[in-house]
């Protein structure tokens, strides 16, 4: 019966009753900043979370339909229709949009202050609302479109939404600083891609993404074009550089959402060109993994250095995109060279990695929300024993972690266990020895970034939630019950579990996905054979066993005591260690690439001994920062300035600029 | 692989192991101390003196420190549950504890067992916000990153050789595509024991009976675990020591020549005899060699890396 109700049809239904309650909430939001009133939260957190239900409805009955379903809204928009199709790839990116932003809405009204900011400005709640819910439009419409001209005017909805975000909550230097850059970036990817759809256009004479295929060689400036605008749009080294800087300055709700969410539409973006397109160019792919697997090193590099929370969170998302851009690449070259089975894993992998990393990571957003919302500051350094004061938090952050970290039982190490498996059977198979090569040296790489990513997290929950806290910052009144974010966080982390103890089930529904984009008629539960829910209830068994025989009886008898301090009697937090000294000596073996400085300067008499004062500074200067980006904008500002010479401002010469280019028009005209 | 439907064979196999997995971690540590006692001039304590250790610390009473989260007496069971499983999924043995088939040894489940496990000592460590603690965990992460990529090549490069990602059938003393590949098996064990070294904090990277905390790695991790906590981690310990010196003396041992080994009770006498004489290996450098300086120590791990990398060019020129 329920099934009925969301058969084809009605799965169209659902998808424009979410576009409805969407544009339904922004047109209030613009009546009630007529009226100068307030949007009642309630009112637009139910429109929020209604449409983001109503999609992931219409998601599981297209789901279940199992075909796609298409639906044309306007017969003539621009050079082509408005129009949509539902397929089995953009299923399982749907339905992440509904988990994230049901998580993000869940915890809006602990994570907004409605009335005041830190500095003193009106929230403009209104503008927030207003703002999520055009994002939330935007990239659900990204994510259903079915031409090129459609996808680009609800992509660029989506960036612009998002770019105002980042400053909706404070108005300072900062915030508008990480907009102009996310701004510049989505515009950047945005040039790239129109210059790629106009490519394929001239190539194919249709803007049908469905008609698009990549394997001629003429396909071959589009597929490189399409592939950079991903990186820049995904945060792909080097165009990283906007992601920390963004993902810091977001309001809480909706970092968990730019960062969960946004970021995959630019992997969705790529799987539905280039995957489904059947690109075989091998510049592209190589050009791909290599792109993916600096951004590996880098990101991760990076995270674990950084001291606020949320700029830590950010740069481990360059890492897992990369992950999941190199994943794609090796699925590409596997289809290449004829290894249908290898090239499955690899896409099971990217799916699932893409799905994972949406949710953990907005998990952790969320959590370093909480810490920013409660604490006030986001600095390691200022923080400390949050473990007693947010409990909820610290067990949704430590399960997230334990997820990003890739270790079992949880859904990372599925889906990084399906990456590894088939650079693994690459490097078995008989392929040229290059790519053998490339094959067995990426698994050395991916764990040597596994275990940075362990260091990275070991130091964000040990440093934040564990010890003493380091500042009166962290001292704040302990949590009580559970609030709407720590149940959002919660019931995330509950979602990361479940999908690693039985990421069986999880991948057979992604198999239709799977279909689709390989053409192959394997189910994608046999691609993840490891026994990992048998092994996390032996172990879950005998954990329990273990500490109930052994800790436990023992528990009334035991004592509570200072931790050692040498005698000395207790000692003050500052003795504990911080975030950057837990970092530094791994960001010492790699000072060349983070141009990490430490300088230690002792003063007094007997400068060894007897100390007067130390002063230790650490100075990081970001390489492609200063140097790559410097010079480009430094470019940029340069031709732009010359540039402005041509626009005196009088009408004479611009009507000189008419008749000139009318000429050449004419001209062109004549002869091509 | 067929499953082995003799259930006497099962029986000899499971007792065996279970045997060797009680008796053998807390022994081979055993055998190391009173080998540096005597190299030393000291009498030493006796061989089985790890059990009465455990023994003594299981039935004393617990004191943690007040800063502590939950996370400080959970964190040793998981450590030892996940030291158990690994003893099952390791071929650190001549002996198979489960019939082949029914759940696979995989290469990269294990070497993400290890990390979970790294996981739980590390925030454990640092949950009591001790100085010690936290600069240990600081340099067990550093260590574990430089040498997990040697680990996971030299594994990989032998199931990329022998065609499959279960390392029970790499490990498996039946004809593979590795049988008589000695120069691969030899550089992997290199490489395995050396980064062996490193993780089980042995000598060239940490000196586990320092008097001196601020220069430890796991012993500092550990200091302010006591009692049944800190026999916990003691065993997850000594199942580690075990677990990764028998997987690098099974790698040795595939470099013997087959005939020798042919029959069960041969490859146990032969596993068992091996892991021993690693320890006794290690006592020997432990009394020879000095611990290298932390900044030191990426210079020795070069060398683990070095033996990885020779074994996948190995790997590669098929």
């Amino acid at each position: 019966m329920l099934f009925d109700l969301m058969a084809p049809p009605n799965c169209i239904l659902f998808y424009g009753l979410a576009c409805l309650a969407w544009t339904i909430g922004v047109a209030f939001t613009i009546i009630a900043d007529l009226l100068k009133t307030k949007l009642s939260n309630r009112l637009a957190l139910t429109l929020t979370a209604g449409g983001a239900l109503a999609a992931g409805i219409g998601a599981i009955g297209n789901y279940q339909a199992g075909i796609p379903v298409n639906f044309t809204a306007l017969k003539h928009f621009g050079l082509t229709t408005l129009s949509f199709t539902g397929d089995n790839l953009a299923i399982p990116f749907i339905l992440l949009l509904t988990l994230v932003a049901l998580a993000s809405t869940l915890s809006t009204r602990d994570l907004i202050d409605s009335t005041h900011n830190k500095e003193g400005h009106r929230f403009q709640s209104n503008h927030y609302y207003r703002l999520i819910l055009l994002l939330l439009l935007g990239t659900l419409l990204v994510l259903l479109s079915a031409n090129a001209i459609t996808f680009l005017v609800f992509w660029e909805v989506m960036s612009v939404a998002a770019a105002s975000l980042i400053t909706s909550e404070h108005v300072r230097h900062r915030a508008q600083r990480a907009a102009l850059a996310y701004i510049t970036a989505s515009r950047l990817a945005t040039a790239l891609l129109t210059g790629a759809f106009l490519w394929m256009y001239h190539q194919s004479g249709t803007f049908d993404f469905a008609s698009w295929q990549f394997q001629s060689n003429s396909t071959f400036p589009a597929a490189l074009l399409i592939l950079l605008a991903v990186c820049i749009k995904a945060g792909i080294w080097p165009a990283h550089g906007y992601l920390p800087q963004s993902y810091a300055e977001a309001p809480g709700p909706a970092a968990a959402l730019i960062s969960g969410v946004i970021g995959k539409t630019a992997i969705y973006l790529l799987l539905r060109l280039l995957v489904l397109g059947n690109c075989q160019h091998s510049w592209v792919i190589y050009i791909a993994l290599a792109l993916g697997t600096i951004s590996c090193i880098w990101g991760i590099l990076f995270a674990l250095v950084e001291r606020d929370l949320k700029r830590l969170l950010a740069f481990s998302s360059v890492e897992n995109m990369g992950l999941i851009i190199i994943a794609i690449s090796l699925s590409m070259l596997a289809r290449k060279e004829g290894l249908p089975v290898i090239a499955a894993i690899a896409i099971t992998g990217t799916l699932f990695h893409a799905f994972n990393h949406g949710v953990f990571k907005s998990l952790l957003m969320l959590a370093a929300s909480t810490i920013d919302k409660k604490a006030h500051t986001r600095d390691l350094a200022q923080l400390g024993g949050l473990a007693k004061r947010l409990p909820w938090t610290m067990l949704a952050f430590f399960i997230g972690s334990v997820a990003i970290c890739a270790l079992p039982p949880s859904n990372g190490f599925a889906s990084k266990w399906l990456i590894y498996q088939a650079f693994f059977r690459m490097a078995i198979e008989s392929v040229p020895l290059h790519d053998r090569a490339i094959s067995l040296a990426m698994l050395g790489i991916l764990s040597f970034v596994g275990a940075l990513s362990l260091a990275c997290y070991t130091k964000a929950i040990g440093i934040a939630f564990l010890g003493r806290p380091r500042s009166k910052q962290a001292q704040f009144t302990p949590e009580t019950g559970l609030s709407g974010s720590a149940m959002a966080l919660v019931i995330l982390s509950a979602i990361c579990v479940f999908l690693g103890t039985s990421a069986g089930i999880c991948l057979r529904a992604i198999t239709p996905a799977l279909a689709e984009l390989t053409g192959s008629g394997l189910d994608a539960a046999n691609l993840f054979p490891v026994a990992v829910a048998q092994l996390s209830l032996f172990g879950l068994i005998t954990a329990s066993i273990i500490y109930l025989c052994i800790l436990g009886p023992r528990s009334p008898g035991m004592k509570t005591y200072i931790t050692w301090d040498c005698g000395y009697g207790p000692l003050s937090a500052r003795a504990e260690e911080t975030g950057s000294s837990f970092s530094h000596p791994i960001g010492r073996i790699f000072s060349q690439v983070l141009q990490l400085k430490v300088e230690t300067n002792i003063t007094g008499r007997d400068r060894r001994h007897f100390p007067e004062g130390i002063k230790v500074e650490t100075r990081m200067t970001p390489f492609i920062e200063t140097t790559v980006y410097k010079r480009f904008i430094e470019m940029v500002n340069f031709s732009s300035l010359t540039l402005t010479r041509l626009q005196t401002g009088s009408i004479h010469v611009h009507l000189l600029y008419l008749f000139l280019t009318m000429i050449v028009l004419v001209y062109l005209g004549t002869v091509l | 692989m067929s499953i082995e439907t003799n259930t006497g064979e099962i029986l000899k196999n499971s007792g065996t192991f279970l045997a060797s997995l009680i008796i053998l971690p807390p022994l081979t540590i055993g055998i190391l101390r009173k080998t540096k006692a005597r190299f030393q001039n000291r009498i030493g304590a006796p061989l089985l003196q790890p059990f009465f250790d455990l023994a003594k610390l299981l039935q004393k009473n617990e004191t943690v420190s007040e800063h502590a989260s939950w996370l400080f007496r959970i964190a040793p069971c998981i450590n030892l549950t996940v030291m158990l499983l690994l003893s099952l999924l390791i071929p650190w043995t001549s002996l198979t504890a489960i019939p082949h088939g029914i759940i696979s040894a995989d290469l990269f489940l294990i070497i993400y067992l290890l990390g979970l496990a790294r996981f739980f000592t590390v925030l454990a460590a640092l949950d009591t916000g001790s100085a010690f603690g936290g600069f240990g965990a600081s340099r067990e992460v550093t260590l574990a990153l430089l040498v997990e990529p040697a680990v996971m090549l030299c594994l990989a490069c032998l199931g990329v050789r022998a065609g499959t990602s279960d390392l029970s059938q790499v490990f498996s003393y039946e004809a593979t595509r590795l049988t008589g590949q000695y120069g691969l098996w030899f550089l992997a064990g290199c490489g395995l024991f050396l980064s062996s070294l490193v993780e089980l904090s042995r000598m060239p990277a940490d000196d586990p009976t320092t008097h001196l905390e601020l220069t430890m790695v796991h012993e500092a991790m550990i200091l302010e675990n006591s009692a049944a906590n800190l026999a916990l981690a003691e065993i997850g310990h000594y199942i580690k020591v075990a677990l990764l010196l028998g997987l690098s003396w099974q790698c040795f041992m595939h470099c013997l020549p087959s005939h020798l080994l042919s029959d069960w009770t041969a490859r146990a006498i032969a596993s068992t005899g091996g892991i021993i004489s690693l320890a006794l290996f290690i006592a020997l450098i432990e009394s020879l060699a000095v611990k290298l300086r932390w900044t030191k120590l990426p210079e020795f791990i070069a060398y683990a890396v070095a033996m990885a990398i020779f074994s996948y060019l190995i790997a590669l020129s098929v």
